[in-house]
């Protein structure tokens, strides 16, 4: 009984040995599998909170082109409304210089015309000024014949002879 | 203490005296090793589950980046346009505020060329009627010149008739081109010296000293403006008159003739005296049978200018000048006529002599109208009749045999604009009742025998007493 007794307590005692290196080992796993755990829910946390913020950055992002693309529609309009302004200004513009450019014609033509009326003004004055002269000096004439002066009468119509015979070359209606 | 042990708490014993735990003790021991391993198992687990969804955390993680990243490049996409649009649109609008400026430029030199355009052709227009003016002035020059040149021709045969036949003949031609002016122009075209106008109803006649027409002109008008020659009133001249110097007629009308004074050379006495005809039409033929003149006084000169007034009372009254004599200048007179009008009927009066300095030494070619504030205003002519310097000057009169004053130092109507000389007046009314007169002045520059002295008349007012004049209203 002694010996078997010593036996079966090396038996034991190994036994209790393996049974403790196990126990350990089991501790230092769920051990190291809580940190890993811990550090993967870590990481978990971590990458969430990346990802919604880029989601967040993408909502930005994706109003701040929302917008853009509302200021950019707009610009394109009043681009568009700005071109054809642009293109009404040109043919208003092209319009006018047209018109200038026809208008001073005008004027030079209506000048020219102008210029022919002024000369034939000067030409009727002078062909006046030529009538009322010899009228003046027939006139006179009558004054002094009519009063039986023939000296005065006959002397003013003698005063007057160049232009009563300029007179005579002017037609009705100068 | 062994004895009274049962087994198993001797196994107990021996056990732990061995170093072997007991069997409660290896039970808990197991069942923390359960624990353990149930727990290692369920980190095992998770950590396959965190693993998982630590794997899709990163996959969602590159799709919201890879989205991010997409979205980004979309941005600066649109920005790229946005900046593009932006660039063309403020090129754009550079472009259209320099196209407006064009525009503007070119409006305004539009505007410029049509104000330009308008007033070149209103300067046309206004040229254009003109000339048409012209020429109807020179039409009318040219057939009034040859109407005057075949009377001069006509005058200078003594045939006075033919002479008035043709200028009736072109009268109207030449009123169109010397008379056109409007204002206080002329309003008859040939020379009418000393004019007078009587009003027959709504008929104005008007005489003049003689010229081309013969001794005494006569003319006619309904409206003061246009005249038309009827001719020569007094056809011929009483034996005791010389020709060619029958003066300043006046005409007062009677009950059913007409009384015409006027002066004339008394041969017999060398002097001018006034004398008077009779007709039963205003325009004649005025008949002067008389054997000597009505007036002339040798002792003071003889007389010319004579003219008529009528006083409130009905009384008339003769005004003339007494000419210069014995080195005494000459002086204004009035006398009483008998109610036919046909002599005087008292002595006669001195109503005003030369003392002004404009008058240089000359009164004459009275006129007397009453005043509508009592009493009477008289008009006469001062200074040389053939000059410039002849002007028109009024006095206040109590009656028609005076005692009259002169209240201004100048004359009334002096030469001005073309009007030069102005002389002769009379007064006469319109059919409205306005007073008015007639005068004769020469056409500046045209001053001095043989110029013609032409007809123009003024309209006459009285404030205050004092006669202002003032052109006709056409």
């Amino acid at each position: 009984m002694g010996r078997g007794r010593v036996r079966v307590d090396l038996v034991a005692v190994a036994r209790r040995g393996r049974t403790r290196r196990r126990r350990r080992l089991l501790v230092a796993t769920a051990a190291a599998l809580l940190l890993v755990n811990g550090i993967a829910v870590r990481d978990l946390l971590v990458t969430n909170g990346h990802t919604r913020q880029l989601q967040h950055d993408e909502l930005t992002v994706v109003d701040r082109k929302a917008a853009r693309q509302r200021r950019a529609t707009a610009e394109t309009a009043t681009l568009q409304a700005t071109d054809a302004q642009l293109d009404t200004r040109t043919n208003e513009r092209d319009r006018a210089r047209t018109q200038v450019s026809s208008t001073a014609a005008e004027v030079s033509a209506t000048r020219v015309d102008l210029g022919a009326v002024v000369a034939r003004l000067a030409l009727q004055v002078g062909q006046m000024t030529t009538l009322t002269t010899c009228m003046q000096g027939v006139s006179s004439a009558m004054n002094g014949l009519a009063v039986g002066d023939s000296t005065r009468g006959l002397g003013a119509l003698h005063a007057v002879e160049g232009p009563c015979r300029d007179a005579a070359t002017i037609g009705a209606g100068g | 203490m062994t004895g009274v042990l049962t087994p198993m708490a001797e196994r107990a014993v021996a056990d732990r005296a061995s170093g072997i735990p007991s069997k409660p003790v290896r039970r808990g021991r197991a069942a923390r090793v359960a624990i353990v391993a149930v727990l290692v198992a369920a980190l095992l687990t998770g950590e396959g589950l965190l693993a998982a969804s630590l794997r899709q955390a990163h996959a969602k993680q590159d799709r919201s980046k890879r989205a991010l990243a997409h979205m980004e490049q979309q941005l600066r996409v649109v920005d790229a346009q946005l900046a593009a649009v932006t660039t063309k649109l403020g090129v754009v609008r550079h472009d259209l505020g320099v196209r407006t400026g064009e525009r503007d430029n070119a409006s305004h030199a539009l505007a410029q060329a049509q104000e330009e355009l308008r007033i070149v052709k209103s300067g046309v227009a206004t040229a254009n009627a003109k000339a048409t003016a012209n020429a109807g002035q020179i039409t009318a020059l040219s057939t009034c010149l040859g109407g005057a040149q075949q009377a001069v021709l006509r005058i200078d045969a003594g045939d006075t008739a033919g002479a008035t036949a043709t200028l009736r003949w072109v009268q109207r031609a030449c009123n169109d081109a010397l008379t056109a002016a409007g204002g206080d122009g002329p309003v008859f075209p040939f020379d009418f010296a000393d004019p007078f106008v009587l009003r027959v109803g709504a008929t104005y006649y008007a005489y003049s000293t003689n010229a081309g027409a013969g001794n005494i002109q006569v003319i006619r008008s309904v409206d003061l403006r246009h005249w038309e020659l009827l001719g020569n009133a007094l056809p011929s001249l009483p034996a005791w008159a010389g020709t060619n110097a029958t003066w300043a007629p006046a005409v007062l009308a009677r009950n059913g003739y007409y009384v015409l004074y006027y002066a004339a050379p008394d041969l017999a006495a060398g002097q001018r005296c006034i004398a008077s005809a009779v007709a039963l039409a205003p325009q004649g033929p005025y008949v002067d049978a008389s054997p000597a003149p009505l007036v002339c006084r040798p002792d003071l000169g003889g007389a010319i200018d004579p003219s008529p007034v009528v006083d409130a009372h009905g009384n008339v009254w003769l005004l003339w000048r007494g000419e210069d004599h014995g080195g005494q200048a000459g002086a204004i007179w009035s006398a009483p006529l008998t109610p036919d009008g046909r002599a005087l009927s008292g002595d006669p009066s001195a109503l005003i002599a030369a003392d002004q300095r404009w008058e240089h030494g000359v009164v004459e070619a009275p006129t007397m109208a009453a005043s509508p504030d009592g009493g009477f205003v008289l008009l006469y002519s001062g200074a040389d009749w053939n000059s410039s310097s002849y002007a028109i000057g009024y006095a206040r009169c109590a009656s028609p045999a005076g005692p009259c004053t002169k209240p201004d130092r100048g004359p009334l109507l002096a030469t001005h604009d073309a009007v030069a000389g102005p002389g002769g007046p009379e007064f006469f009314t319109d059919t409205a009742g306005n007073v008015w007169i007639a005068y004769h002045a020469f056409a500046a520059p045209n001053v001095g025998y043989p110029a013609s002295r032409l007809l123009r008349l003024a309209r006459v007012a009285f404030p205050g007493g004092r006669p202002t004049l003032a052109p006709p209203p056409w």
